[in-house]
């Protein structure tokens, strides 16, 4: 009996064993067929161990994931990659902080603001933000680029800034500063059998404004229950910089302009926009009559200067660069007010007048008065007082928060009230989503989940195309980054159908744009981008003269090292 | 009597002073963290002129000597600062959550406790028979199962399969509450508080229940248990009156202990069961690099587990009459 034990083991032992010499023994024999093998490569040209930062797994398995798919493929071309997971905070410190990273994962997420192209185009590509903490992460310095960045940003005439801006994405592929990999659809859900007609929107998904606008309650719950991963921190927006935190305030106070559902600038507490001398440097604003705040007051002109006023007295972090361009605001009458820019800004309407809040003048000025700027940012705002379609009912921390309708709105909601529930994380949420105890999870699910949610007959499951996206960051300021074969050879075997495929299970695309296909206006189509192609990698990287020795290990070209950093420095900028 | 003044007057010192190291520790331990409170801000996309105002608003832009300082002055004054998430004086941010965790936590000890004396005792009695194998393997499953797994089985099985309880938080959504009894004096309450206190005190009970029957089995080997039998006391009488009293000493010092442990596990149940309360804080204020919560929130802990175990060192002299101070 023991003896027939014995023997099991050790037979099973040496299948193991042989399955994993076959394997090694395989994929040396595909290198080995690749590559030709130089004899007596100078050790300095050897290029030096990579390190690609990702994430935990508990973070977010996705990126996780791809990023070893990604490494395992660098490594086929001869690269020496070491993957090492780094907890978000560490993450953030090294690689945007103190941009001291080879290579990382990262996922811009799509937001309502972020449709206007320029935090893509200019935001994160501009070489004069290529410093310490700024978005210009990789470091990419093209003055031809540049100027096509600063050129969209100037043009108000929306074919004119379209043909800039696809201009800018054709150089991007080009350079490939950084590498697009996939969009992930944003997948929630929401409970059919108690809510019907229900809003969503690009980037924003089931958490939109239109959503709790639009949706109405088709039986007994006339109070939608929105499910989120975690509570709201401030209900004070002028120190808030916490997402969740204004997907709530949103609701409370009201903006002049809202980013439609399809994701255009739309009036909305504004009358009316005129850009006066049509250079796109004035604009006169005039507000729809009759708005009042939740406490009865009126809703006027002064209300918006002092709003615009406020934010850039006190310094507030969230509002702070959305009033950078503005010069002066200037209250003409009752319900009209001119605003002066410095320059020319072209995501003046979609990036500031539909972000912005109109604060009452008469809550907040005798705050700033007594208490001053450090007052106001401190103000814990629990009577949140604005002219929104949701006024505050309670909160009860980390246990739920009640809004009701505000009947007297210019464009009254479906539905009595929200009731905000916060669980201690995603799962938590999900569970009571399908339970019934809540109505929205009001975060994305993983792709895991999304069949068992589709199976429950009460929840309807939507999907939205997203223009966020996962990319990997590549340390332009370093070699062997620095140069152009070298990244382009290392995107060329990113698989990004696989990911698409098998890590997102088709709840996404490929990316190969900055801007996303989702977000159609400004997407250009003609960018194919860049497909997984190990062949073509190969032979960009022999072209340029890369040589690989009897391991399979690469070795720069003839008079290129590691210690190259000095071309295409970025411009250190202060 | 000066003996036990004096021991005192010397722990009461000595727990000064271990608190004083504490909170140096505390000031450093979360800057050493990677990131500060506005990486959070990283894909907001707030301009860097934002994060710096953000970092001068809260005083982090000062050399770290001269924060320590600060920190320092304040807490000697009692100043603890305000939380960088809600802007709120982390005083009144830690008060919002502290009934619902003092609730919570109490209870589960309590019961742990109780379970582990009378269970403890039982099985010293019943030493050697199928029920003290039974008992002590079961909670020795519970005590060496991590928390979290369970709870989250527990919530799997009763609460998603056979929908008996609540699947988390401490009410249902959406009620009115006219005072505090009307809030935590209910069936309702009650209902959503069965399973994470069932799951917290079988987590607990173990080492109540293990010093508790090895101190019983102590006390049964002694002349006056042999000498009670004899005289044809009543067992039951025998068990609670002589054994369980004199053997429940060494479980008072074990309940300074097992509430620091409970501190740990605390976090754990109120992030599975959902629970609005200080454990689910501390979680949080780590997460946002929320300094002035995460340290005042590890220094309550730390004040409760010193003045606890102060409090068992001077009860036990007074309860154990051989204990002398020198």
């Amino acid at each position: 009996m023991k003896k027939g034990k014995f023997l099991i083991v050790i037979l099973l032992f040496s299948l193991v064993l042989s399955a994993c010499m076959q394997v090694t023994k395989e994929s040396d024999q595909d290198e080995k067929d690749k590559k030709v093998v130089t004899e007596d490569l100078p050790e300095e040209r050897k290029v030096r161990e990579i390190e690609l930062y990702v994430t935990t797994p508990d973070y977010d398995p996705i990126r996780y994931e791809f990023g070893l798919m990604i490494a395992e493929e660098w490594r086929k071309l001869g690269f020496d990659v070491k993957v090492t997971p780094l907890e978000w905070n560490r993450l953030a410190e090294l690689g945007m902080q103190q941009k001291d990273f080879d290579a990382f994962t990262l996922s811009w997420s799509g937001r309502a603001e972020r449709i206007d192209p320029d935090h893509f185009i200019y935001l994160t590509l501009h070489s004069s933000n290529a410093g310490k903490g700024a978005y210009n992460i990789v470091g990419y310095n093209n003055p031809e680029y540049d100027i096509l960045a600063e050129k969209q940003r100037t043009l108000t005439d929306l074919e004119k800034r379209k043909e800039v801006v696809f201009k800018a994405q054709e150089m991007f592929l080009e350079d490939l500063p950084y590498a697009p990999v996939a969009h992930r659809d944003q997948v929630m859900a929401y409970n059919k059998k108690n809510f019907k007609n229900v809003p969503y929107m690009l980037g924003e998904g089931l958490n939109s404004f239109w959503t709790f606008l639009g949706m109405e309650p088709t039986g007994d719950r006339k109070v939608v229950r929105w499910g989120y991963p975690s509570d709201v921190a401030s209900l004070n927006p002028l120190s808030s910089t916490n997402t969740h935190d204004f997907q709530v305030t949103r609701l409370i106070y009201d903006r002049l302009v809202r980013i439609s559902e399809t994701g255009e600038p739309k009036n909305w507490a504004a009358e009316s926009i005129e850009d006066v001398n049509g250079d796109g440097k004035t604009f006169k604003v005039t507000l729809r009559p009759g708005m009042e705040f939740h406490d009865g007051e009126p809703v006027t002109a002064e209300d918006v200067k002092f709003s615009f006023d406020l934010v850039k007295e006190i310094e507030s972090p969230f509002f702070m660069g959305m009033v950078d361009p503005i010069e002066s605001v200037e209250v003409i009458d009752d319900l009209s007010v001119q605003f002066n820019l410095n320059k020319q800004f072209a995501p003046f309407i979609s990036n500031t007048l539909a972000q912005m809040y109109i604060f009452p003048e008469h809550y907040w000025k005798p705050i700033l008065e007594s208490e001053g700027a450090a007052g106001v940012l401190e103000h814990q705002n629990e009577k949140i007082i604005g002219s929104g379609p949701f006024k505050m009912d309670y909160w009860r921390k980390n246990q739920e928060m009640k809004l009701n309708r505000y009947d007297d709105y210019h464009t009254p909601a479906n539905i009595e009230g929200i009731l905000s529930i916060p669980y201690s994380n995603t799962q938590g949420m999900v569970a009571a989503v399908e339970q019934g105890e809540a109505d929205i999870t009001g975060w994305w699910i993983e792709p895991i989940q999304v069949d068992k949610l589709k199976q429950n007959p009460d929840l309807e499951v939507i999907s939205v195309k997203d223009h966020g996206l996962y990319h990997i960051n590549y340390n332009l300021r370093r070699m062997p980054f620095n140069d152009k074969s070298a990244r382009l050879a290392m995107s060329y075997v990113i698989p990004k159908q696989r990911i698409v495929d098998e890590l997102l299970e088709g709840y996404g695309t490929v990316a190969n744009s900055l801007i996303g296909p989702a977000n159609e206006f400004w997407h250009n189509p003609n960018v194919e981008g860049f497909k997984y192609d190990p062949e073509k990698a190969m032979k960009i990287l022999q072209d340029a003269g890369y040589k690989w020795d009897e391991n399979g290990k690469i070795y720069y070209p003839e008079g290129k090292s590691d210690a190259d950093k000095e071309k295409g420095v970025v411009r250190e900028v202060e | 009597m000066k003996g036990l003044k004096g021991f005192i007057a010397k722990r009461l010192i000595q727990s000064v002073i271990t608190l004083f190291i504490l909170i140096s520790i505390l000031f450093f331990m979360f800057r050493v963290l990677p990131g500060d409170p506005t990486t959070m801000f990283v894909d907001a996309a707030l301009p860097q002129e934002a994060r710096e105002a953000v970092l001068e608003q809260f005083g982090l832009d000062k050399p770290l000597s001269e924060q320590y300082w600060i920190y320092m002055k304040n807490f000697v004054q009692g100043e603890f600062g305000i939380s960088f998430t809600s802007r709120e004086p982390v005083e009144s941010v830690i008060s919002d959550y502290l009934v619902s965790t003092i609730l919570l936590m109490g209870i589960t000890v309590g019961v742990a406790l109780i379970i582990g004396v009378i269970g403890g005792a039982l099985t010293a009695w019943y030493r050697g028979t199928k029920f003290e194998a039974v008992v002590v393997s079961t909670a020795l499953f519970f005590r060496s199962a991590p928390i979290f797994w369970i709870g989250m089985v527990a919530l799997a099985f009763f609460s998603y399969r056979l929908n008996w309880f609540p699947t988390g938080g401490m009410h249902e959504p959406g009620q009115q509450f006219t005072g505090f009894f009307d809030r935590y004096f209910t069936l309702e309450f009650l209902h959503h508080l069965i399973l994470p206190v069932i799951v917290g005190a079988g987590y607990y009970v173990a080492s109540p229940l293990l010093i508790m029957r090895s101190s019983m089995i102590n006390i049964m080997e002694e002349d006056f248990i042999e000498m009670s039998r004899a005289k044809g006391m009543r067992e039951r009488v025998l068990l609670f009156k002589h054994a369980v009293r004199n053997a429940l000493l060494p479980v008072v010092t074990e309940i300074a202990l097992l509430i620091g442990f409970a501190i740990g596990g605390q976090v754990l149940l109120e992030v599975v069961f959902n629970w609005p309360g200080i454990g689910r804080l501390i979680v949080d204020s780590v997460q946002r690099n929320d300094y002035p919560v995460a340290q005042a929130t590890f220094f309550l802990m730390g004040v409760i587990v010193v003045f606890l175990n102060l409090i068992a060192d001077i009860l036990y002299g007074y309860l154990d009459p051989r204990v002398t101070y020198k």
